[in-house]
């Protein structure tokens, strides 16, 4: 528990001291109290034992600017996670977030922007499996949780943008000291005011 | 879109492409040393080894990215043979590594048959120095029919065999039978049936 605890917290910093750049606002982008809307389509994988290969996660999140660079709101999703075809039946175990997220943007040239994620919540776990555990996970459950992570976005189209991001999820599964697994997410987001 | 834009994503998907292909598995060697063969399950499978022979696995550990995810995972071994007692342990395979798990002999065995007209009902042992018999050792109280072979399990040492037999009960004591780890020892019982002692050694001239 403590390695791995120590190891995320080594990957939040790296993470943010890659997103170290200036911070400032830029034409097209969302200012102070206007709410942005993700629409993420990702590839997500399961990062423990017995994962077999991931596959789709479809996931909303809204946020409020709470200055020009802070956002706070919230995000769910449907994530599978591990995936494998074994003999007619399709072995998987999908996860649903719910989460309170911030995201930090930082303006690294016109209509363009780094972020950073920190979110925290809860997970609940739709497994579908055979004989074998995914990350000790077994039965549907609720577990709390949280994730870190960074991405990119490109505000093109006036009160519209696209961008990509990496996220990092985790929560304690109560069997194994954490169940992990990563979001590599295409976002399509929207401005309002 | 900008060529930084671009480079960005390209970059992102190298790195969707590196991620995929994270899988960690490690080797299970188990090599049997005991002097039977063993039969047992390795991680919910069936296997039986041969004395001498070995079973070789490949054990999928899971995905993992980077310094996140499992780099090892435990397996349940268990099983027994006629020299090795059951035992049910877990071993931990590390990725990209081979574990070899050894089995050896702990117990030494009788290969006790009935030549007696009669059904044995019990069979117990007592150590050569002891006056008292342990419990029944046939399984689940099992009975010996004539012409039947029974396997018992018996650690090293002097043993006397007492054989519970016939609808009388009657009682008869084999004694004196030495045994040793890994050691199989046949009897075949029949009344006033008497244990041969260990051939001594032909006196040097």
């Amino acid at each position: 528990m403590e390695l791995k605890t120590l190891k995320t917290f080594s990957i939040a910093g790296a993470l943010l001291l890659c997103c170290a750049v200036y911070s400032g606002t830029a034409s097209g982008q969302a200012v102070q109290k206007q709410y942005v809307a993700d629409f993420g389509a990702a590839f997500t994988q399961a990062t423990v034992t017995k994962a077999r290969t991931g596959m789709l996660g479809l996931d909303l999140s809204v946020g409020k600017m709470l200055t020009n660079g802070l956002s706070v709101g919230l995000a769910i999703g449907y994530d599978v996670a591990s995936f494998q075809k074994n003999e007619g039946i399709y072995a998987r175990i999908a996860i649903a977030p719910v989460l309170a997220k911030a995201k930090y943007y930082f303006t690294i040239a016109p209509a363009m922007q780094l972020h950073a994620i920190v979110a925290g919540g809860a997970y609940q776990t739709i497994p579908h499996l055979g004989t074998d555990p995914i990350g000790g996970i077994s039965k549907a459950g609720l577990h709390p949780g949280g994730s870190i992570g960074v991405g990119f976005d490109y505000w093109r189209f006036g009160r519209q943008g696209l961008g990509a991001e990496f996220e990092y999820n985790f929560f304690d599964s109560g069997t194994e000291d954490l169940f992990s697994y990563f979001a590599l997410r295409l976002n399509y987001s929207i401005i309002k005011m | 879109m900008t060529k930084f834009g671009i480079r960005a994503l390209i970059a992102l998907a190298i790195f969707a492409a590196g991620l995929s292909g994270c899988s960690q598995e490690g080797t299970l060697v188990i090599k049997n040393s005991a002097s039977t063969e063993f039969a047992g399950f390795v991680d919910g499978t069936q296997v039986t080894i041969d004395t001498l022979g070995s079973y070789e696995t490949t054990a999928y550990i899971g995905k993992s990215l980077a310094v996140v995810g499992p780099d090892h995972i435990s397996i349940i071994v268990a099983g027994s043979a006629t020299t090795k007692r059951a035992f049910s342990e877990e071993v931990t395979i590390k990725s990209g590594e081979t574990t070899t798990f050894q089995i050896v002999d702990d117990t030494g065995a009788l290969i006790f048959t009935n030549m007696h007209g009669r059904t044995v009902n019990e069979i117990a042992a007592s150590q050569c120095d002891s006056l008292k018999f342990g419990p029944n050792l046939l399984e689940e109280k099992r009975t010996i029919p004539p012409g039947s072979t029974r396997t018992i399990q018996l650690d090293a040492g002097c043993w006397d065999i007492q054989i519970n037999y016939d609808r009388d009960e009657f009682l008869e004591v084999v004694t004196g039978v030495e045994i040793e780890i890994g050691q199989l020892i046949e009897i075949k019982w029949d009344t006033n049936y008497v244990y041969p002692p260990p051939a001594s050694p032909a006196p040097a001239r």
